[in-house]
C-alpha cells in the first residue's frame, strides 16, 4: 500500500498548547510529541469516520502508539502563496481572487491566515493575522506583472511561519516554471522536509493569454515561451507529495474558484494523529509510514521528520 | 479578342492604377532609400512608418539589393547596409514589443540577409574589418532580445550561425554558453526549437544536466579566447555549481570576484560563492559571503533569500522567519540576480545605442 507520512515535531511547548486547546487527555507530556496529519482516500473520495485504531503508524519501522487528535478542535494557519507573474494578468488573476477569498470565507474563527505573492519578487500583502477584512482588502490589491519566482516564494512560504507548531496549511498556486528563484528545487525540498506544513498546490491547464508590453522594455524579460500546460507539475507534485498534500488542477480559469474552496474542504477531512516516539528517538531524519490497518485505502501524510 | 481576356487586362489596369496611387508602391526602391536616409538621419519612427508601406515581397527584393558587392563608394556601401539592418531589426523589435500579433518576420529575415551579404562583402571586396564587427554584435543584439522574450529555442538556431562566421569570437562564445545555462536554470520545461528564420519546428525537453555541460563548454571556449572576460569566469561557476561542481565552481567564482569591478558583478560572484559553500556543507564560510553580498545591495532579493535559507537549514527557524519578513515587507527594487537570469538580455541596452551611433555615422 501507497504510504506516505505527515508529521509535524512539536516539543513540549507545543503539547502544552495542545493542553489548552483541550486536548489534554489525548497525549502524553513527558516526551516529544509528533503529529501526523494525513488524508484518506479510496482513490477518487476522501474517507471519513475512521478513528485511531483504524491507523498503524511506523517511525523508523517501529510500530507506535496513536491516539487521535479532533481537527475541528486545532487551530489552523493558513498561508496562501500566490503566483502573480505576467501569465496571471486578466481573466486568470479575477478568478484567483475569487479563489483566495474562497478560503478566507471557510475559515473558522480561530484560524489564521497570511498572504505571499510573488512573481520575480516576493510580497507580502497580508502577514499572518485573524482579521478577515484585512485579508479581502489585501488579496484585492493584487496585482499581476513579471516574471516567476516559484521556488523562492516556496521557501518563503515554508519559512515565514518560523518554529510555529500551529497546524498550517499553505497553499500554493501557480500557472507557470520558474524562471528567476535563487534557490534550486533540491534546496526548497529539503526545507520542506524538515517542516510541519502540509503544501496543497494548485495548477492551471488552461495556457494562459499572451500579455502586450513584457518584453525588452520592461524590467525584466516576459514569461518563459512554453507550450500548453506549462505549469512545473513536477516541482509541484513533488513537494505536495513530500508534505503529505496535494496537488490539484484547474482545468480552466472558471475551475479556480472551486479547486481553492475544494482544498480547504478536503483540509478539513484529513485526520490528525499523534504519539509519542517510542523505540525510536534517536536525533536526525525519522521515516513515517502510516497505513490503514483493515480496510482498503491510500494514506497521504508526510514521509517523515526531523527530531533535533 | 474575347470577353474573359479584356476584362483580365482591364483588372490589370485597374490594379496597376490603383497601385500607383500610394507612393510606396509607384516608387518602393525610392521610399525604400528614404526609410533607410530618414533612419541615419536618426529619426527612427518616421523611418519605420515608411518601411511600414512596403509589402513583404518588395522588402526582400529591396533587402536583396545589397547581394551585389560594392563596386563604387564601398563605405557608401557599408554605411548604408549598417543602417539596413539595423532599420529592420527596430521595426521587428517594435512589433514583438508591442504585442501586436506576430512580428512582420520579414524585417529578421532582410536584416539577416544583409547582415550575411554584408559579411562576405568585407572578404570579397576588401571593406573595413569594422563591418564585420557590427555584424557580430548584431547577432548578440538579437540574442539579447530573444532572451528578454525567453525564445531560448530561437536563440541558439542564430548563434550557431553566428559561430559559422565568428568561430573564435569570446562575446559569441559567451552568448552560447549563456543560452544554454538559461533554460537549466529552470526547474522544468520544454525548448520551443526554431529554425534561423524564427519559425517553431519541434518541441524538446529540457536535460538540464547536458544544457549545463554545453554551457560549461562553451564558457570554457570564450576564456581560453579571453581571459579577462569576467561575466565568463561568473557563468562558468554558476554553471559547475549546478553541475555539482563545487571546487570548479568556487575557483571560477574566486577568479570572478577579483576581476570584478562592477558592483553588479562582485554582488553575484560572492552571493555564487555562497551557494557554492552552503552546497558544500561549509555553513559560516557561506554566510560570510552572503552577508558580504548583501553589503553591497542591502535590499537584494536573492541574497536575502539565500540567508533565509541558510538559517533555516542550520536549526536557526525563528531567525530564517524574521529575514523572510524582512526581506518581504521590504519589497525588494533592485537585485542583479533578476537581471543574470534574463541571459544576454542583460547588454541589449548597452548595446543598442552603439549599433545605432554605427549605423547613424
Amino acid at each position: 500500500m501507497r504510504t506516505r507520512a505527515a508529521v509535524a515535531v512539536a516539543l513540549m511547548l507545543a503539547a502544552h498548547a495542545l493542553l489548552q486547546a483541550g486536548q489534554s487527555q489525548r497525549f502524553r507530556t513527558q516526551s516529544a510529541l509528533v503529529l501526523i496529519d494525513a488524508l484518506v482516500t479510496d482513490g477518487r473520495r476522501v474517507i471519513t469516520g475512521l478513528g485511531a485504531g483504524d491507523f498503524e503508524v511506523l517511525d523508523n519501522d517501529v510500530p507506535q502508539s496513536v491516539e487521535q487528535v479532533y481537527v475541528e478542535q486545532l487551530p489552523l494557519n493558513v498561508i496562501m502563496v500566490l503566483d502573480t507573474s505576467g501569465s496571471v494578468a486578466g481573466e486568470r488573476l479575477a478568478f484567483l481572487k475569487k479563489g483566495a477569498l474562497a478560503i478566507v470565507d471557510r475559515l473558522r474563527p480561530a484560524d489564521r491566515v497570511a498572504l505571499v505573492s510573488f512573481s520575480h519578487r516576493l510580497d507580502l500583502p497580508s502577514g499572518f493575522t485573524a482579521d478577515r477584512d484585512w485579508v479581502r482588502t489585501a488579496i484585492a490589491s493584487l496585482r499581476a506583472g513579471g516574471s516567476t519566482s516559484l521556488l523562492d516564494a516556496t521557501f518563503a512560504g515554508l519559512a515565514f511561519r518560523g518554529a510555529s507548531s500551529t497546524r498550517t496549511l499553505m497553499v500554493l498556486f501557480s500557472d507557470g516554471v520558474d524562471t528567476g528563484s535563487i534557490l534550486d528545487d533540491e534546496r526548497v525540498l529539503r526545507v520542506a522536509a524538515r517542516s510541519d506544513a502540509t503544501v496543497y498546490a494548485i495548477g492551471v491547464r488552461e495556457s494562459p493569454r499572451l500579455v502586450p508590453g513584457a518584453g525588452v522594455g520592461s524590467r525584466i524579460g516576459a514569461q518563459p515561451n512554453q507550450p500548453a500546460a506549462a505549469t512545473d507539475d513536477r516541482f509541484l507534485g513533488r513537494i505536495a507529495r513530500d508534505t503529505g498534500g496535494r496537488l490539484l488542477h484547474a482545468q480552466q480559469n472558471r475551475d479556480i474558484e472551486t479547486t481553492f474552496a475544494r482544498v480547504i474542504d478536503e483540509f478539513n477531512s484529513r485526520y490528525v494523529l499523534g504519539y509519542s516516539p517510542t523505540g525510536s528517538a534517536a536525533p536526525g531524519w525519522h521515516q513515517v509510514t502510516v497505513r490503514l490497518k483493515k480496510r482498503q485505502g491510500t494514506v497521504l501524510a508526510r514521509r517523515g521528520y526531523f527530531a533535533k | 479578342m474575347t470577353r474573359s481576356v479584356w476584362l483580365r487586362l482591364l483588372c490589370c489596369l485597374a490594379l496597376g492604377l490603383a497601385g500607383t496611387a500610394t507612393p510606396a508602391a509607384a516608387q518602393p526602391r525610392a521610399r525604400y532609400d528614404l526609410a533607410i536616409d530618414t533612419y541615419r538621419a536618426g529619426r527612427a519612427e518616421d523611418a519605420g512608418k515608411i518601411l511600414a508601406e512596403l509589402d513583404d515581397v518588395r522588402v526582400m527584393a529591396e533587402a536583396t539589393r545589397f547581394y551585389q558587392t560594392p563596386r563604387d563608394q564601398p563605405d557608401q556601401w557599408l554605411r548604408r547596409a549598417q543602417a539596413a539592418i539595423l532599420l529592420h531589426t527596430e521595426v521587428w523589435f517594435e512589433q514583438g514589443q508591442n504585442g501586436l500579433g506576430r512580428p512582420r518576420v520579414v524585417h529578421f529575415d532582410a536584416a539577416r540577409a544583409i547582415a550575411r551579404a554584408l559579411v562576405r562583402a568585407v572578404k570579397d571586396a576588401g571593406l573595413s574589418e569594422r563591418g564585420r564587427t557590427f555584424v557580430r554584435d548584431w547577432y548578440l543584439l538579437v540574442v539579447a532580445y530573444l532572451h528578454a522574450q525567453a525564445s531560448y529555442g530561437q536563440s541558439r538556431s542564430l548563434l550557431t550561425e553566428a559561430r559559422d562566421m565568428f568561430p573564435r569570437d569570446a562575446l559569441i562564445l559567451l552568448a552560447s554558453g549563456t543560452d544554454r545555462e538559461m533554460p537549466a536554470i529552470w526547474t522544468s520545461g520544454y525548448l520551443q526549437l526554431h529554425d534561423t528564420s524564427g519559425w517553431r519546428t519541434e518541441s524538446q525537453r529540457i536535460n538540464k544536466e547536458r544544457e549545463l555541460s554545453h554551457a560549461a563548454e562553451f564558457f570554457r571556449e570564450a576564456l581560453a579566447v579571453d581571459p579577462l572576460l569576467v561575466e565568463g569566469h561568473l557563468r562558468l561557476g554558476r554553471t559547475l555549481y549546478g553541475l555539482q561542481d563545487l571546487k570548479g565552481a568556487a575557483d571560477s567564482l574566486e577568479t570572478a570576484r577579483k576581476l570584478a569591478k562592477l558592483p553588479p558583478l562582485v554582488y553575484l560572484a560572492t552571493l555564487f560563492l555562497g551557494l557554492t559553500e552552503s552546497a558544500a556543507g561549509r555553513m559560516e564560510e557561506a554566510e560570510r559571503h552572503y552577508k558580504e553580498a548583501i553589503a553591497i545591495y542591502p535590499q537584494a532579493q536573492s541574497a536575502l533569500v539565500a540567508m533565509s535559507e541558510l538559517a533555516y537549514m542550520t536549526g536557526r527557524t525563528d531567525d530564517a522567519a524574521v529575514r523572510m519578513t524582512v526581506l518581504l515587507a521590504a519589497y525588494s527594487k533592485e537585485d542583479p540576480y533578476w537581471t543574470y537570469v534574463t541571459g544576454e538580455r542583460w547588454h541589449f541596452w548597452t548595446r543598442l545605442p552603439l549599433l545605432r551611433l554605427s549605423a547613424r555615422q
